[in-house]
């Protein structure tokens, strides 16, 4: 039986010391664009869906992490951000409204879940840990469902204003924009980091060659949990930032078709590569907009988007573009 | 006390066999085709669907059953044919965004044509009867559901085992390529294998119906609990898939009426225990 | 002190027992074979000291230390390396990426590491590649090579963890007479502090390459001794060719 291993292998991201401004020219320009933003004095929609878009790509490129570099694929990584989300929105409401606790407690309170919860989760894999995950993500939604004292339960949680400092901050959507900005270039240049490193090449062999891995000195089990738990800090990250953009949270952020919805992202946009996540997430929420006002037929649309990437392209829209532009200048390597 | 929870082991069963019937057709098409179909929920709600509208038309239940499951079938043949059988070489994850792509879509159209309001299927007729064992009522229907289960448990072991056809598709899941060879159609196999397994999932739906009630979201819900069954049960063994499924039907169903609150998380909590327990002393690939 | 030590060696799954009762004692510097017909247990006793499967009997030592039922990334930690009967390579990487990550071990202490010199690893990849004859083609993709290459780069991967004990499973299966030859030349220059193992079916390799020879039969040892010895083993050779006595 194939594996997925297979068809993501060809994305490495190459290994070697980050050069920012290298092979990225079209990254820059996004980037400069997207901060260009609040300056052109775009429309609030807009503004307020880039920063959507942000956060949601910040969740998906954590997804790849584990799915397209390391080749797990998981149905529950929606939960890490509703329990960040959470966590934020708990910190703020209880303990303290200062916008760096909430952060850091809710990193914290993700990682420390994530443990446990991958540590189990990686003694399976293939269907079983797509099984798995989701199970576990479905465990955080019936807890957030229902311990009422604690998350407000199906009526979810409305969020006491930030404070750094005891000043107020994140009021204004431009402010908003300008953190989720910032935090999304961050989280972009730390995950291609990663990839980069001697980490992230070991977590691509152990996508390409679980048993090679072990039989070569690697603790397979050990590196699986490390990514597992990076993702998710990743993704309370996001839950955060969400908290901070919509000032609630309640628990159909940990829903499974979270989950299934940040896959299509990944998957979409190409797995394995920095910016397919960012296309997908950009991709899915552009068009979930559209369909809300438009059309009840939201599942439809996802379920034709699934069948068509998968038929058409299974490296999405950045393996498409790849192929054209091999085409055009001529093949890379075999892979094209 | 005691005929409340006689009557609830009653529904339990009845709950348990849909779901066997449900991860046998599940099983059936992985284990031989190799294909992780998660739109096996979906021809659920459809044969409800139909067989309902059929009898809600007809006043008759047998034809409603019949209808139900046939459209199932067909249903199931057409996907096969159209859009499944290309996927048979692709990885586990590019069959399960197809399937479940095409879930999606079944859903949303099964919405479109049915409408969004939970639709009851009422039995009437000889089969509202309720029989009595000492001095408890149990409803006739869903004994018979229980006991039919039973009996396709019975019936499927007998042909797997047994007949000339089970042994082509026990020989199949051991080595596609040399029954090919050997002169049989396999691709005509799998399409009826695939077409039987729609068809058994279509008629535990106009079945079930009574049971369970039809509406929106019941086909991934019971994909859901369907697949909490099989890896329960395991993928290999006929009798596992049983007593899985009788486990999770009673811990659903008794857990509705104790702790309505816990259900879902149990049953979850159960199949991760179930994973986890596996998985001791073997490596992460091994496990199937 | 020896370097592999089975006492009792046994597995058995369910019903089916693929293992007896397997002792032996391999010596530093030996070129040691596991022979046997088809059946008789040798991959699943690679398979048991290569960590890939536990014992349910019988214990196993290797350098002295107690190993029984440790993991394979355990047991490369003290000194063993193996290739595999069916190449395990990276199909989707090239013949760098391959040698990078089997060098790289050696390198990456930590559970991780930001960043990375890769001059350090480059130097062994360079080494290994060029004792494999692989220099040329390091940067194709492995699934660009011939079969008898990727063989090639399968033992390479093995050799760059500087192993004590390499563990060889039918290295020229499938391998043409020149391929055969290229693999024959690197084993037999290979330094006397690795110790080697391996499982042939080519008795041309087995006899020029090897000191002493274990043949294994239905899961149990028949003979071991020194190829002249096995040679002239009445056992062996009716278990080879059948029960004739001429």
């Amino acid at each position: 039986m194939s594996t997925i291993e297979h068809r993501l292998g060809s994305h490495v991201i190459p290994p070697g010391r980050l050069r920012i401004m290298s092979q990225n020219l079209p990254t820059l320009l996004g980037f400069s664009v997207l901060a260009a933003v609040p300056i052109l004095s775009v429309n609030a929609f807009t503004q307020s869906l880039l920063i959507e878009i942000m956060i949601s790509a910040i969740l998906a490129m954590s997804l790849n992490l584990l799915l397209g570099q390391t080749g797990l694929v998981s149905l529950g990584h929606a939960a890490f951000f509703a329990i960040g989300a959470y966590a934020a929105a708990i910190c703020a409401n209880s303990f303290s409204s200062d916008v760096i606790v909430a952060l850091a407690g809710a990193v914290l309170i993700g990682v420390l879940l994530a443990i446990p919860i991958g540590w189990l989760s990686i003694r399976v894999s293939g269907f079983y840990f797509l099984m798995i995950t989701f199970a576990f993500a479905q465990m955080v939604y019936v807890a957030a469902f229902r311990w009422s004292w604690l998350t407000g339960g199906s009526d979810g949680l409305t969020v006491q204003p930030f404070t750094l400092l005891g000043v107020p901050i994140l009021q204004a959507r431009s402010e908003v924009y300008a953190y989720v900005l910032l935090a999304f270039a961050l989280s972009f240049v730390a995950l291609q980091r990663l990839c980069a490193s001697s980490f992230g090449q070991v977590l691509a062999g152990i996508r390409e060659n679980t048993k090679r891995m072990r039989a070569l000195g690697y603790n397979v089990r050990a590196y699986k949990l490390a990514a597992f738990v990076i993702a998710a800090a990743f993704s309370a990250f996001s839950g955060v930032l969400y908290v901070a953009f919509s000032s609630f949270v309640s628990p159909e952020n940990a829903y499974w078709t979270q989950s299934a919805a940040v896959l299509v992202m990944v998957l979409i946009g190409g797995a394995g590569t920095m910016i397919g996540p960012v296309i997908g997430a950009a991709l899915i929420l552009i068009l979930q907009h559209w369909s809300s006002s438009h059309t009840e037929h939201w599942n439809t649309i996802l379920g034709l988007l699934f069948i068509t990437v998968i038929w058409v392209s299974p490296d999405g829209i950045v393996g498409v573009g790849r192929r054209i532009r091999n085409r055009i200048w001529g093949g890379e390597d075999a892979r094209a | 006390m005691v005929s409340f929870i006689l009557i609830q082991l009653l529904n339990a069963m009845a709950y348990s066999m849909l779901l066997f019937v449900l991860a046998l057709g599940l099983s059936l098409t992985f284990g031989l085709l190799r294909f992780v179909n998660l739109a096996h929920g979906s021809f659920f709600l459809v044969g409800g669907y139909v067989g309902a509208s059929v009898i809600l038309a007809t006043h008759s239940f047998v034809l409603g059953v019949l209808t139900g499951a046939a459209a199932g079938g067909l249903i199931g043949i057409a996907l096969e044919l159209a859009v499944l059988r290309h996927f048979y070489r692709r990885s586990e994850l590019d069959q399960v965004i197809l399937s479940f792509g095409c879930a999606l879509v079944f859903g949303d159209l099964a919405k479109i044509l049915w409408g969004k309001d939970v639709r009851t299927l009422p039995v009437s007729g000889m089969l509202a009867e309720s029989v009595s064992i000492g001095d408890i009522q149990f409803p006739l229907y869903r004994l018979l559901i229980a006991l039919a289960g039973i009996g396709l448990l019975i019936l499927v072991w007998m042909v797997v085992e047994r007949t000339r056809i089970g042994s082509l598709v026990r020989a199949s899941v051991d080595d596609r390529t040399m029954v090919g060879g050997l002169g049989f159609d396999v691709r005509l196999l799998y399409t009826g294998v695939f077409g039987f397994g729609a068809l058994l999932a279509a008629l535990a739906g106009v079945i079930g119906a009574p049971v369970t009630g039809l509406y929106p979201g019941l086909d991934l819900e019971i994909l859901i609990t369907t697949l909490v069954v099989i890896v329960v049960g395991g993928l290999g063994s006929l009798f596992r898939a049983f007593w899985a499924a009788i486990l999770i039907g009673v811990c659903e169903t008794f857990g509705k009426t104790f702790l309505p609150q816990m259900v879902s998380f149990l049953t979850f909590a159960l199949m991760a225990a179930v994973l986890v327990w596996r998985s001791i002393g073997r490596f992460e690939e091994e496990i199937e | 002190m020896p370097v592999l030590e089975l006492s009792g060696v046994g597995k058995a799954f369910g019903g089916f027992t693929a293992l007896k009762n397997v002792s032996m004692v391999v010596k530093p510097g030996e070129r040691r074979a596991v022979l046997g017909p088809n059946g008789a247990g040798k991959s699943t006793l690679f398979n048991i000291v290569g960590g890939q499967a536990k014992p349910t009997s019988g214990r196993l030592k290797l350098f002295d230390k107690d190993v029984t039922g440790h993991t394979p990334h355990a047991l490369w930690a003290n000194g063993l390396s193996r290739t595999f009967q069916r190449n395990q390579l990276f199909q989707g990487l090239t013949v760098r990426q391959n040698a990078r990550l089997a060098a790289m071990r050696r390198h990456v202490g930590a559970v991780f590491r930001l960043g990375t010199s890769w001059d350090a690893v480059d130097e062994e990849v360079a080494a290994v590649l060029s004792r494999v004859r692989l220099s040329g083609q390091i940067d194709r993709p492995t699934s660009a090579l011939a079969y008898g290459e990727q063989r090639q780069l399968e033992v390479a991967l093995a050799l760059m963890g500087r192993p004590r004990l390499l563990l060889l499973d039918e290295p020229t299966a499938g391998m043409s007479p020149a391929e055969t030859d290229a693999v024959m030349r690197i084993l037999s220059e290979l330094p006397t502090d690795i110790t080697i193992m391996l499982v042939e079916h080519d008795m041309d390799v087995v006899f020029a390459l090897c000191d002493r020879i274990t043949v294994l039969h239905l899961g149990e040892v028949l003979a071991e001794g020194s190829p002249a010895e096995i040679a002239s083993d009445a056992n062996v050779r009716r278990v080879y060719m059948g029960t004739t006595e001429h």
